[in-house]
């Protein structure tokens, strides 16, 4: 019987960072311009910012959207709840909007999200602390979402992700699902490049082992 | 020069890493190139398994201009303001444009980086399920498949395919939902490609990387997957 703490990677990472604890560089950057005085008259508002605000509010809106399914799909392999990954997502958004300032390049909107998910999730489990969960059951008692329609072979396969450690369950998800280099996993986890690619390595070798793949070729660990 | 060992552990922590020193090995080592397709092969399951259906019912994201305005509720020209503002986004919630087709087929690209990765012929059996969902079958003396999932798409589940073309792989979405009233050139984010109109059957996007094949090409080899289309006849 194999038994674990879900949130015990993410909390212990993110509760060492002392940013986090304070909400993060982004929310306290725009704490900063918030608690500088600068202020709008209201003469300044022109038709053109209004315009432009409404374009970059709708321009966040599509993003945000875009980008929705594979935090809701990250969220989702980290706290195994369907309903409880939406709520995660749905506050995470809400902060996103709020902080939409720091976000200075909308290419880097992925990471940011991620960022801003990760210590939602962290919070979360921190108020509710839950309780350990067998992950036998787990998978015995999942729904759709192992049992994934004819689809035997994912089924397998989402029954052994669930089996994976946090601690390499995680980075896998970031670079499988949503393409981060090893380097933009280290910054995000707060790991050397050398330990991602070792934590990437035993994923993938356990997970074969766990779907019955042939793995004596494998490298020894 | 990197051994086996090496390599394989290299590849199991990244498949699709582009370190000059094993694709030097993989050359070489024809064991090495046979352990790569089986992982490139789990790999695709993997992303595949990961991809679990999220609820597209939440489309009203939790936005408001309240979280964006200054926090000092006291002024009621703040309070004017954030009404305006509050309009403006509620406008460009309803009205912003749905982002153009092309963008969306780019932008699912990078969903399955791992789509590009195999070249292995895809048997008849492995490709029907996918393409039933379209109601449709390729010729297989017409076209070498060798990725074929089947992907969400702005809410519908369309065929993804991966053809070995003499110019290299080429992905062809089957939008079976989106109907376009004619051809239409893309070239977004590194990716190369076409849309073509297909009458009662939506149309089709074809698209390379964007490694110097000129748009007469990729039109070349649109129009051949066109012709490789088989309607109606899944059986």
């Amino acid at each position: 019987m194999k038994v674990i703490a879900i949130p015990s990677a993410t909390v212990a990472s993110l509760t060492l960072n002392p940013a986090v604890r304070s909400g993060g560089h982004l929310l306290q950057q725009n704490k900063a311009v918030r608690s500088s005085g600068r202020s709008l008259k209201p003469g300044d508002l022109t038709m053109m910012d209004r315009v432009r605000a409404k374009q970059r509010g709708a321009r966040f809106q599509a993003l945000c959207l875009a980008l929705r399914p594979d935090m809701l799909r990250f969220a989702f392999w980290l706290c195994h709840d369907h309903a409880l990954a939406e709520d995660v997502v749905q506050e995470s958004m809400l902060r996103a909007w709020k902080a939409q300032d720091s976000l200075q390049d909308e290419k880097a909107a992925k990471p940011w999200l991620v960022t801003i998910v990760r210590r939602e999730l962290a919070r979360t489990f921190e108020r509710k602390r839950l309780n350990t969960v067998n992950v036998d059951d787990l998978v015995a008692l999942e729904d759709s979402s192992l049992a994934a329609g004819d689809q035997a072979d994912l089924a397998e396969m989402r029954a052994a992700i669930f089996k994976l450690p946090e601690e390499y369950r995680e980075p896998l998800i970031m670079q499988a699902l949503l393409g981060y280099s090893t380097a933009e996993i280290a910054s995000e986890l707060n790991l050397s490049q050398s330990a991602v690619l070792t934590r990437l390595f035993r994923a993938r070798h356990k997970l074969r082992a766990l779907c019955g793949e042939d793995t004596s070729e494998d490298p020894q660990q | 020069m990197i051994d086996h060992q090496q390599y394989r552990r290299s590849m199991l922590a990244d498949p699709f890493g582009t370190d000059p020193e094993r694709e030097a090995h993989r050359a070489q080592c024809e064991d090495c190139r046979a352990f790569t397709e089986r992982v490139i092969t789990f790999e695709q399951r993997l992303v595949s398994a990961l991809k679990v259906t999220v609820p597209t019912s939440a489309k009203i994201l939790p936005f408001n201009t309240r979280a964006a305005a200054s926090p000092s509720k006291g002024r009621r020209w703040l309070a004017l303001a954030a009404s305006v503002a509050m309009a403006f986004v509620a406008a460009g919630i309803w009205l912003t444009p749905r982002s153009s087709l092309a963008a969306d087929v780019v932008s699912h690209m990078a969903e399955e980086p791992a789509a590009w990765e195999s070249h292995a012929t895809l048997s008849a059996g492995q490709l029907a399920p996918v393409l039933k969902r379209a109601n449709m079958t390729l010729n297989p003396n017409a076209a070498s498949v060798s990725y074929a999932n089947s992907c969400g798409f702005r809410g519908q589940v369309v065929p993804h395919l991966v053809v070995q073309s003499p110019l290299g792989p080429v992905t062809v979405m089957v939008l079976i939902h989106e109907s376009v009233s004619k051809a239409r050139q893309f070239d977004e984010q590194g990716y190369r490609g076409t849309i073509l109109p297909i009458p009662h059957h939506g149309s089709i996007a074809v698209l390379m990387k964007d490694s110097g094949t000129t748009t007469a090409e990729i039109d070349a080899i649109a129009a051949q997957v066109r012709s490789a289309i088989v309607w109606g006849s899944s059986g």
